[in-house]
């Protein structure tokens, strides 16, 4: 009897316990949640008024502060997104966004954001991907992408001369195993295969004993630290969290300092079924397909008083899908404004615009923030902007003209995803 | 001609709408000092591009497609009436007793955003300077920069109008307008 009390009792603590610890979590994320979005709006707000006050006629002396400014703000919106990344991977409340995509197509996009980069270093940077390398692939695109980046990044930023090569290809069984990891189990099934990444540098190189703790937090290897060093610490831990997310694994191989570096990772991707032949049956909505897109019927508005450039932004909104209406002053706007439109774009081109006015009278009018439109002024990279009178009258978003058809693309999916987008030189 | 032959012609024509110089604008002594004064103490890039027309364009092409098959000229129409019209009012207004600067420069930042949504940018160029000079309430400076605007947007009219009859003839042939990228 006893026996059973006592055990009935302890299922009730364990219960209570545990419902206790979900609340926990829940209350956290909802308040990394908010917190998140509301450490990002003023630092938006820093990052954007850095970059224009840096466009003013400044002295040397304030041109050097107003580069610190940005440069740590800058740091600042990363580390935001990295410990906002980090803190739900670690408890396990980060999914990854499953889809089918073009595994070639992001070696290609990795390659052309670094390339720039390694340029201005001279390094030359190669890429290259096995034949038998399928093209599609079902996995979290863009966080492999995160990946990638991050290691190909290290190995830019820690290299001084010489060449980056950056190899794919199916992982056979044989290397999966990696005698210094020896709880990494990977599982070859029907369906499934593992890619292998491999980045290879001729830069600094690291001493052997330091390699366990990259993967750390905010570990930085204090031999490499120098002024250049504008990493958070943070890159790596966040890559092997979701390399572990991908039932996968990293591990970083050196012959010692100045000898350069292989960062090698293995994750698992799914293989996208084939039947006899076009891409359309694997192309959900996710993919870019030309035609095809997330943002069928998406409703926006549209406000611009020049005829020309209002013909242009409409033709490219329906193109990527949107249900658009246009008008051509802020009476208009806000006589037509409703809570179906999702995104309101106003072009602040004009001095003295009435932009302010409509985004200050949408936010008294709809009340919750999720209600209202997203207001986001297009602004053309000229003198004389309001892009600051924007921001205080409580913009989502500002974006610079000329917008190209995939900026378009890629502003809206950022808009929808984060609810604010800023600009940035 | 046959269908291949006017496709190419107009593929030649269009990239060169991209690339060339204008050959009208280095004949004038006057406006080659004018430009080098420019190239002087006006670091924006300004002898970066030599085309008419600029990448812009080419987005605009981008979003012609079968549900908007005539886009392009639409745009391209709509921004030849209201270009029209503010050189009607620019030059009405710079024509007035005393000049209303504020109102001129009104006008010339409605060209600069109409001439860049469409990528002529030579005219944008322009349009650019003349801000200046009203900035500067600078009068004649602005007749000056007017006779420039003028200028350009013939030249790009012309070309855009030559652009567009080339395709016309395309499409008489039986032919589609090749794809550029």
């Amino acid at each position: 009897m006893r026996a059973r009390d006592q055990l009935m009792e302890q299922n009730a603590a364990l219960d209570l316990a545990r419902r206790e610890a979900e609340t926990a979590i829940r209350a956290r994320n909802d308040f990394l949640a908010v917190m998140n979005h509301e450490m990002r709006t003023p630092m938006h707000a820093i990052i954007a008024l850095s970059s224009l006050l840096q466009e003013t006629d400044l002295t040397p002396e304030q041109r050097l502060m107003v580069e610190t400014i940005l440069k740590s703000s800058n740091l600042l919106a990363t580390l935001i997104n990295d410990v906002l990344d980090l803190s739900r991977l670690e408890d396990g409340s980060l999914e990854l966004d499953l889809g089918t995509f073009n595994l070639h197509a992001v070696f290609r996009q990795v390659v052309n954001l670094i390339k720039p980069i390694a340029a201005v270093k001279k390094l030359l940077l190669s890429s290259s991907l096995a034949p038998d390398l399928p093209e599609y692939a079902v996995g979290d695109e863009k966080r492999l992408m995160q990946i990638i980046l991050n290691v190909v990044g290290n190995a830019v930023k820690f290299s001084k001369q010489g060449s980056i090569s950056i190899t794919a290809c199916i992982a056979k069984s044989e290397s999966l195993r990696d005698a210094r990891a020896p709880d990494f189990f990977p599982v070859p099934s029907d369906g499934h295969f593992y890619l292998r990444v491999q980045v290879k540098d001729l830069g600094s190189g690291i001493s052997p004993q330091d390699i366990p703790k990259l993967f750390n937090k905010f570990a930085q290897s204090h031999s490499l630290t120098n002024k250049n060093s504008d990493g958070t610490g943070l890159g790596l831990a966040i890559c092997k969290r979701f390399i572990n997310l991908m039932k996968g694994h990293i591990w970083i191989e050196s012959d010692g300092l100045g000898k350069g570096c292989t960062a090698i990772f293995v994750v698992k991707l799914g293989v996208v079924e084939r039947s006899n032949e076009s891409e359309h049956r694997f192309a959900p909505k996710m993919l870019a397909n030309p035609g095809q897109t997330i943002f069928s019927g998406l409703k926006i508005l549209v406000m611009d008083d020049n005829g020309v450039s209002r013909t242009v932004t409409k033709g490219l909104l329906v193109h990527l899908g949107c249900d658009v209406t246009v008008v051509s002053s802020g009476e208009e706007c806000l006589r037509v404004v409703s809570q179906e439109h999702r995104v309101l774009f106003m072009d602040v081109c004009m001095p003295g615009t009435d932009g302010y006015e409509v985004a200050i009278r949408i936010r008294e009018r709809f009340a919750k923030r999720h209600e209202r439109p997203l207001l986001v002024a297009l602004s053309a990279n000229t003198e004389r902007m309001t892009k600051d009178i924007c921001l205080r009258a409580g913009m989502d978003g500002v974006i610079l003209k000329p917008v190209s058809l995939e900026k378009m693309r890629s502003v809206l999916s950022e808009l929808l995803e984060r609810r604010v987008f800023f600009e940035v030189q | 001609m046959d269908v291949g032959q006017l496709q190419r012609r107009l593929v030649d024509y269009t990239a060169s709408l991209f690339r060339e110089v204008s050959k009208e604008k280095k004949s004038s002594g006057f406006v080659f000092v004018f430009f080098l004064f420019f190239f002087l103490f006006f670091d924006d890039g300004f002898f970066d591009e030599k085309g008419i027309l600029d990448d812009q364009f080419t987005q605009l092409q981008q979003l012609q497609d079968e549900s908007n098959p005539d886009f392009v000229v639409e745009v391209v129409s709509l921004f030849f009436e209201d270009s029209e019209k503010l050189l009607n009012d620019l030059a009405r207004a710079l024509d007035q007793q005393s000049v209303d600067f504020k109102k001129v420069d009104a006008h010339v930042h409605q060209l600069k955003g109409s001439s860049s949504s469409i990528g002529a940018r030579r005219v944008t160029q322009a349009c650019v300077a003349f801000r200046n000079h009203c900035e500067e309430k600078n009068i004649q400076g602005c007749l000056r920069c007017l006779q420039q605007v003028k200028h350009e947007y013939s030249i790009a009219k012309n070309k855009l109008e030559t652009l567009f009859r080339l395709e016309q003839q395309i499409l008489a042939a039986g032919g589609s307008i090749p794809m550029m990228v």
